[in-house]
């Protein structure tokens, strides 16, 4: 390396060296996408919605889960009927770093649409299994979780596979097929 | 200004793209939209999960007859055989039969002859040939390639004043206005902190095993083995494609030990100068790199 590139090289590495805090990216390092009306505009342009009440029974969520090997984390998923007969369903995944919130578009003949991602949220370790920390997420805003700099937005890093979402979809084509079809 | 942040899962990971512009929030919803749907169709094309992708359809085929290519393809392959010529080998996108019967990646049952490298890619205007039977893995460049797509999609926009257009392929991170910007790089020992760095160029990406089930995915193509370092490898570079590639570069050439004269990167609060070859491999083929050590220790290579 010729002397002059070096300096150069040296001086930028210098400013990035002296940036190099430490920084808890989390416990929990959270991130609101769009919202559920915006997904509802992506995912089902001018259609308008109905919310549908279900409550899963305790056969319904085994049968689910054994048919798609994931578990049914929560009995009363929110659900929409578009008024052309589609679906607009925001449900939970949990995957092994990462708990996020989807909203999925499925055709009335139960094929996927659709989804968009609405939050996603870290999370590490044994939290994850526990209900109560997961509960803690129901409903509420995670602007109060984001523990990362505000000033700091974009994070680098290897590369988190994001193959749990398969299990969302699974889940949720399974609770079309035990339960929205027959509606 | 109104701003729209929305999150796909596509190249096999999270894709983020972060929309700000004086543009009313369904116009932004449309150009994310768009922009997505370029993201998925180079992951359409350059799957190699996907038995239905071009990229699948070459490693079928290139062996037994020479396979028109589109215009996506003959760029992504035109650079990894650059870099591969430019590091003497040590970037290979010919390595997937490697990572088939470590069960990184699936097994398509395509014969594949014992000893490959990308010599035996023959890439010619708009067609491909194997003078061995092979096949080839993207991954290490195409996220980045996917990256950039999106900014020549919104080069138009991008030329106005106030559009500002940020895409993070899972770690693989470019930025509109990325002058100033300060980014958070994990800590491979523990995913949950990161260290901070002034953004040099405007693309990052980082090569680390810290997410993998498997120990790594990262093979020697010289040795076909697993490189299991516990270090996290960042370069910057003008794009994301090459970013993207060199970190694999960068990895390898730190980790491998009949390459680097001086073994595994001395790591000390110390910033340690660049040593040949290390780090002149990657600053010759364009790229800035950062190594982080578990103590959140920056070391420049």
């Amino acid at each position: 390396m010729k002397r002059r590139q070096f300096n150069q090289h040296l001086a930028l590495s210098l400013s990035a060296l002296l940036s190099g805090m430490l920084l808890p990216v989390g416990q929990l390092q959270a991130k609101n996408y769009l919202t559920i009306a915006q997904a509802k505009k992506v995912l089902w342009p001018e259609e308008k919605f109905t919310p549908v009440a279900i409550n899963l029974t305790a056969a319904q969520m085994k049968s689910i889960r054994n048919r798609t090997r994931t578990r049914v984390l929560n009995p009363t998923p929110q659900i929409w009927r578009t008024s052309q007969g589609g679906w607009f369903i925001v449900d939970q995944v949990i995957g092994k770093h990462e708990n996020i919130d989807i909203a999925y578009a499925l055709h009335t003949n139960g094929e996927v649409k659709g989804l968009e991602i609405l939050t996603y949220r870290e999370s590490y370790g044994y939290e994850v299994a526990n209900p109560k920390w997961r509960a803690q997420f129901h409903g509420k805003s995670v602007d109060q979780l984001l523990k990362l700099d505000q000033q700091i937005k974009n994070i680098s890093g290897a590369t988190l596979s994001c193959r749990h979402i398969t299990d969302g979809i699974n889940r949720l084509t399974q609770i079309w097929s035990e339960v929205l079809r027959h509606l | 200004m109104n701003s729209i942040s929305r999150c796909q899962p596509l190249l096999g990971t999270y894709v983020e793209i972060t929309l700000k512009a004086d543009l009313s929030e369904d116009n932004l919803l449309k150009l994310s939209t768009a922009a997505f749907n370029e993201i998925e169709r180079v992951h359409n094309l350059m799957s190699f999960h996907d038995p239905d992708s071009e990229l699948s359809r070459i490693n079928r085929l290139a062996y037994q007859q020479t396979v028109s290519i589109s215009a996506d393809m003959q760029t992504i392959f035109a650079k990894a055989l650059d870099l591969s010529n430019q590091s003497a080998g040590l970037f290979d996108i010919s390595i997937a039969s490697h990572l088939v019967q470590l069960g990184i990646l699936p097994d398509h049952h395509i014969r594949v002859a014992p000893s490959v490298s990308w010599r035996n890619i023959k890439l010619e205007a708009k067609t491909i040939r194997f003078d061995k039977p092979l096949i080839c893995d993207l991954g290490g460049i195409a996220k980045g390639y996917a990256v950039d797509q999106v900014f020549k999609l919104f080069a138009e926009q991008l030329a106005t004043a106030g559009f500002q257009l940020t895409v993070n392929a899972g770690g693989d991170l470019r930025l509109s206005h990325w002058q100033n910007v300060t980014i958070a790089i994990r800590n491979p020992a523990n995913a949950s902190t990161a260290t901070t760095l002034v953004m040099q160029a405007p693309a990052v990406a980082t090569s680390a095993n810290y997410f993998l089930d498997t120990a790594s995915d990262m093979v020697d193509p010289a040795s076909g083995e697993l490189i299991t370092s516990k270090l996290s490898y960042s370069v910057f570079a003008a794009d994301c494609m090459l970013a993207d590639a060199l970190t694999k570069l960068a990895f390898l050439n730190n980790n491998r030990p009949t390459c680097s004269s001086a073994g595994q990167p001395a790591l000390s609060s110390v910033l340690k100068p660049a040593r040949a070859p290390d780090a002149t491999l990657v600053s010759a083929l364009g790229g800035q790199a950062f190594c982080i050590d578990a103590n959140n220790i920056i070391s420049c290579l």
